[in-house]
């Protein structure tokens, strides 16, 4: 099957992550026969009763016989609103998964909070629904919890298995564990001063669990050690 | 098709046939397991399924791959019988299996 990705962005992965993890990403498709075209935009989906192409914005058509569309989600916040609960960028939660309005939770990607480490956050992700939802049941349990859990990710390309723990958004600094023009797993830190924020591991499983832990604990690491492939993540702390 | 015993750290027993082609996660899953919460569903991405294999079995399964070995040096409590059990498939070779699910890490 010929397929090829038609990118809005500059990039593939803009919004979600670093340059390094884009060039690693359109590298690996790329060689496996995929056509990256990046900053297009698509003008119409042609075809009658099936599809037939996709016409981007140069004019130009690309045949096509099956389009998997991927553009994100605009969140449903009419039911949170008519019954009066705070809502800004999601239906606002406490650390205890408690609403503006007294006896009504809520929990998941319909949620932003402010996690304790990254500030105001709302995820998309299978770890926050299972995480927050936990959180939510306990505090209606009466429990005293605070939803504090490292926020991560994964996604398998082709023999890739890519693992993100943390949130990079407040990163002063970018440390690549590898070479994104040639490696097949490689990592990527991401610090503000001394502190983890997030770690990009692609087939790097040990510095993903390892990275996860370093962020939970807020260890201060050695910028000058985490450069180096060969130093194992726990062992380039201060 | 395979009888697997779990226990949960609360020490609760279940024991379910489980039929074969399926992981020992799976068949947790599907019975409503404490302590098996599998997040990434089975793609050896989270270690959420850990659990430690009972005395005289952990040979008798196919050995684990280096990713399951790295994603186990990531949790608490991991000990030489500790097994990812999204890893482990059912089949009638395991069938009598006994597994203790590792106390859940949330």
């Amino acid at each position: 099957m010929e397929v090829t990705i038609l990118e809005a962005l500059e990039r593939v992965l803009q919004r979600v992550t670093s340059e390094p993890v884009s060039k690693f990403f359109t590298r690996i498709h790329r060689d496996e026969g995929v056509q990256v075209r990046q900053k297009v935009q698509v003008t119409s989906i042609l075809g009658d009763s099936s599809v037939t192409g996709v016409q981007i914005d140069s004019g130009e058509v690309i045949d096509a016989r099956l389009v998997v569309v991927g553009i994100g989600v605009v969140l449903n916040t009419k039911l949170a609103e008519r019954i009066g609960l705070a809502v800004s960028n999601g239906i606002e939660v406490d650390s205890q998964a408690r609403t503006s309005v007294p006896d009504i939770y809520a929990a998941g990607d319909c949620t932003c909070f402010v996690h304790p480490r990254f500030g105001p956050t709302r995820l998309e992700s299978v770890q926050n629904a299972n995480d927050q939802a936990l959180v939510a049941a306990r505090s209606l349990c009466g429990e005293q919890v605070e939803y504090d859990a490292v926020p991560w990710f994964w996604s398998e390309q082709y023999d890739v298995k890519r693992q993100i723990a943390g949130l990079a958004q407040d990163a002063d600094d970018i440390v690549v564990r590898g070479d994104p023009d040639s490696d097949r797993c490689m990592s990527i830190l991401y610090t503000k001063g001394k502190k983890l924020l997030a770690v990009d591991a692609i087939n790097s499983p040990r510095d993903f669990v390892m990275g996860k832990k370093l962020i939970a604990d807020r260890s201060p690491i050695d910028l000058a050690k985490v450069i180096d492939k060969d130093i194992a993540l726990n062992k380039a702390v201060e | 098709m395979a009888k697997i015993t779990y226990v949960t750290p609360a020490g609760e027993r279940t024991e379910v046939e489980v039929e074969s082609g399926y992981s020992v996660m799976e068949g947790a899953i599907g019975n409503g397991i404490d302590g098996i919460v599998a997040e990434c569903g089975g793609a050896c991405a989270c270690a959420t399924c850990h659990s430690y294999i009972a005395e005289g079995w952990l040979d008798r399964l196919l050995p684990m791959d280096d990713m399951e070995d790295s994603m186990l040096d990531g949790v608490e409590d991991r000990k030489p019988n500790s097994r990812l059990t999204c890893q482990i498939e059912i089949s009638d070779d395991v069938d009598g299996l006994v597994v203790f699910v590792a106390p859940n890490e949330h």
